[in-house]
């Protein structure tokens, strides 16, 4: 049999580069299929209005000038969930995005193209919580280790650097009484810098007459993260550490991987062998451009297409029945709980009127509570400022709401007119704190297909999520927590926003190891078939981020898969 | 842009709600801060997004109908509040009609359920889900739009890959954004220097 690629990888995000580089180095010819776009490569120099060429398989294809010219900074261009770059849905941004039911409101917030929703996460990597890991997953905390390590060496991951909105939030924790950590296990409650996916700043950069320019490496903390970061002297070298500057690149300089973007996976092929029995042979895939429809051959395939359509692909190719594909979602739960402050307070404490949110790194401090979840400070560009802050509540217009006097905010819910223009008009004097809360797997949570809606790529996923009453108890003392802090280093109005469970940021364990596949990952139904995304975590782990977990996982199924089919 | 008159003011009114021009914040605050939502076109964008969002099937115009059934109910309970001329509604619109507040609640009446979801259009017809993503949909968009640089790119807002970017939008004079930068002078030191095992 002639095999188009020893292994198929699907998606190209924060799992499929991991496994794609890997892989690579081991001598391991590899394709990887991606839906989206690839930005930064002279082979698409109109990515989003040209099909342009089929694959990429040389690392000198990479364009720093293109990727300037198509990462705009500008939010309504890039941020957009129907038309920006970083959408879930075709190159062509005159066609709709890929629809995803919900069954409630929200947004599953995504992103197709090479380096996935890399392209616009915040870089954040810290490890699982060792409390959600050991004795809970089919794996050890401690069987991890040498795989996170490898990876924060790799993409490298550094303390982040503090500009004011990170002082004023490690001020607010330190006054309400907790500690700061300085390790990467973290097993009490505590605060520290985030450990980001970010090149360190030059040191010099608080010189007036530093010569910032196109040869500097390093982050300039600028606060675009969330729009694409394209700082940096070459592709590869870029400061916030997507995949699509990390891992690809490396993966493309093993001269084993070549990547086709714009080419979507809808269905995994199997056969049924004497000795193995239902294993996989291939991926049927579908051209965005052409609309043409196409089969690829390999000894093996990894799904890295996220946790939403990972599983979707596994129930439109028919897939042996498991009642735990799709099934166990974890998201975090979301919530946003902010302060504005008066001039004189951060005078006091900072020694300069403002904090703005659009200076440093999105998000560059953090504070775990093992058992709870994790919160971390964000500044983001206006738009999504106001969308994330006073748009997004499962609570409604606050002024129709009454505010429980018992509770530490001054605001509650969705606002709107002259009192919403008020609070954008503080931007420059607000600190924003992310609640991620521990949530538990449910297995009524989930992805399933929907029995109706259809889309090119065949049925479309059905979202569904419902935190359990623990999962809101332990949001609501995360947000009584970052409300705290606030409080302690003088907000003069606190504002909760009381974001829906649906909103999808943090997606994982919908493919669940130890269910689904096995402890190396492989799908215990389907040999050969490999899953390297946040679906198959066993859980949220705990909180904190999920995409350097997901490395280090992928980066150990990489090990495993090639000493039981390829060494 | 040409849209039906209706859906035009239907959606306009929303817009206008949710970032109404507001001259005593401007009086307080300084003039910029009287400018709303509709000098900067942010009813067009919402046109072109519900037109945009689901499978290309234009979904502005069973939205705009979504708001005005709302409103015919929220008048015939007897539920609002505020004055309106109903010899006058707006290119017909119910909701145009209604005052801000009430608009409001007649969005919320869609949010919590409460209109007949058998009367609803097209879409919504019997599917109280697909209706309250939308409707929280509208608030989301219309306020991402407004805050971002979208307003500034001149005639072809939709002409994604020719547009650029000719003015700054007031949104971002009324919250002091500086617009995109490539650096800051802003490092205040590390807390940590390297973590530990």
């Amino acid at each position: 049999m002639s095999y188009d690629a020893d292994v198929i990888i699907i998606g190209a995000g924060g799992g499929g580069a991991v496994v794609a580089k890997e892989l690579g180095e081991l001598g391991i010819n590899v394709l990887v299929l991606e839906a989206g776009p690839w930005y930064g490569n002279k082979k698409w120099p109109n990515p989003n209005s040209e099909s342009g060429d089929e694959s990429s398989s040389d690392v000198k294809d990479l364009d720093k000038r293109l990727l300037d010219k198509q990462f705009t900074d500008y939010e309504a261009d890039m941020n957009d969930s129907i038309s920006g770059k970083f959408r879930w849905g075709p190159a062509d941004r005159n066609k709709s995005p890929w629809f995803r039911s919900l069954a409630q409101i929200g947004l599953p917030w995504q992103s197709t193209g090479v380096g996935g929703t890399t392209q616009v996460y915040w870089s954040n990597s810290p490890r699982a919580l060792p409390i959600a890991v050991d004795n809970v997953w089919p794996i050890s905390y401690q069987e991890l280790i040498p795989y996170y390590q490898k990876v924060e060496a790799t993409l490298p991951v550094h303390p982040a650097p503090m500009t004011a909105k990170e002082e004023l939030f490690f001020y607010g924790a330190k006054m309400a009484g907790y500690p700061l950590i300085n390790t990467l296990n973290v097993t009490f409650p505590g605060y520290r810098p985030q450990p980001n996916a970010i090149l360190p700043p030059d040191p010099r950069i608080n010189d007036p007459h530093f010569p910032f320019g196109e040869k500097l490496t390093g982050c300039t903390l600028r606060g675009h993260c969330a729009n694409g970061c394209h700082i940096g002297p070459s592709v590869e070298k870029v400061a916030k550490r997507s995949t699509l500057v990390s891992y690809i690149p490396l993966a493309l300089k093993t001269g084993r991987v070549k990547i086709m973007p714009n080419t979507f996976a809808t269905r995994i092929i199997t056969e049924n062998h004497p000795k193995e029995g239902i294993r996989v042979t291939g991926v049927q895939f579908r051209n965005t451009w052409s609309g043409e429809f196409g089969d690829l051959k390999s000894k093996a395939v990894v799904m890295a297409a996220g946790a939403i359509e990972t599983p979707r692909l596994w129930l439109n190719s028919a897939l042996p029945l498991n009642p735990w594909v799709g099934r166990g979602l974890t998201n975090h739960w979301f919530d946003v709980v902010s302060g504005i402050f008066d001039e004189q307070v951060l005078m006091n404490i900072l020694g300069t009127p403002e904090v703005p949110p659009f200076i440093g790194q999105t998000s560059a401090a953090r504070f775990d509570y093992p058992g709870l979840g994790s919160i971390e400070n964000f500044g983001l560009s206006p738009g999504l400022y106001a969308m994330t802050h006073y748009a997004l509540s499962q609570h409604g217009y606050s002024f129709l709401n009454q505010t429980d006097p018992k509770e530490p905010w001054d605001l509650y819910g969705r606002e709107v007119g002259e009192r919403l223009k008020y609070l954008m008009s503080q931007y420059r004097k607000s600190l924003s704190i992310l609640i991620l809360s521990d949530d538990e797997v449910n297995c009524q949570n989930g992805i399933t297909l929907d029995p109706v809606l259809k889309d090119e790529h065949g049925p479309v996923p059905l979202i569904r999520y419902s935190p359990s009453k623990k999962d809101k108890e332990k949001r609501n003392q995360l947000a009584r927590i970052a409300a705290d802090f606030l409080r302690k280093v003088g907000a003069k109005n606190i504002i909760r926003a009381d974001w829906p469970p649906g909103v999808f940021i943090h997606l994982h364990s919908t493919m669940r190891l130890g269910y689904v596949t096995d402890t190396n990952c492989e799908a215990y139904q389907v040999k050969r078939l490999f899953i390297a995304d946040n679906s198959v975590l066993y859980n949220g782990i705990g909180g904190p981020n999920p995409t350097l977990t997901t490395q280090a996982l992928a980066t150990r199924t990489v090990e495993k898969m090639v000493q039981k089919y390829f060494s | 842009m040409y849209y039906n008159p209706k859906v035009r003011v239907t959606l306009g009114a929303l817009v206008d709600t949710i970032i109404p021009y507001t001259p005593g914040l401007a009086s307080r605050q300084g003039a910029i801060q009287a400018v709303g939502g509709l000098y900067s076109h942010v009813d067009e964008y919402l046109i072109w997004s519900l037109d945009h969002l689901f499978f290309n099937v234009p979904l502005a115009s069973p939205t705009a109908e979504l708001l005005n059934i709302a409103s015919s109910q929220l008048i015939a309970t007897g539920a609002a509040g505020g004055s309106f001329n109903p010899e006058n509604f707006p290119f017909g619109s119910t909701f145009a009609a209604l005052s801000q507040e009430d608009r409001l609640k007649a969005i919320t009446l869609l949010e919590r359920l409460q209109v007949n979801p058998g009367i609803l259009p097209f879409l919504f017809h019997n599917n109280s889900t697909f209706t309250q993503i939308i409707a929280d949909f509208l608030n989301r968009l219309t306020v991402f739009c407004y805050y971002s640089e979208w307003s500034g790119y001149g005639a072809t807002p939709f002409q994604f890959e020719k547009r650029k970017l000719e003015d700054i939008p007031i949104s971002w004079k009324q919250v002091r954004y500086p617009g995109r930068a490539y650096h800051y002078h802003a490092l205040r030191g590390y807390l940590v220097d390297k973590f530990i095992e």
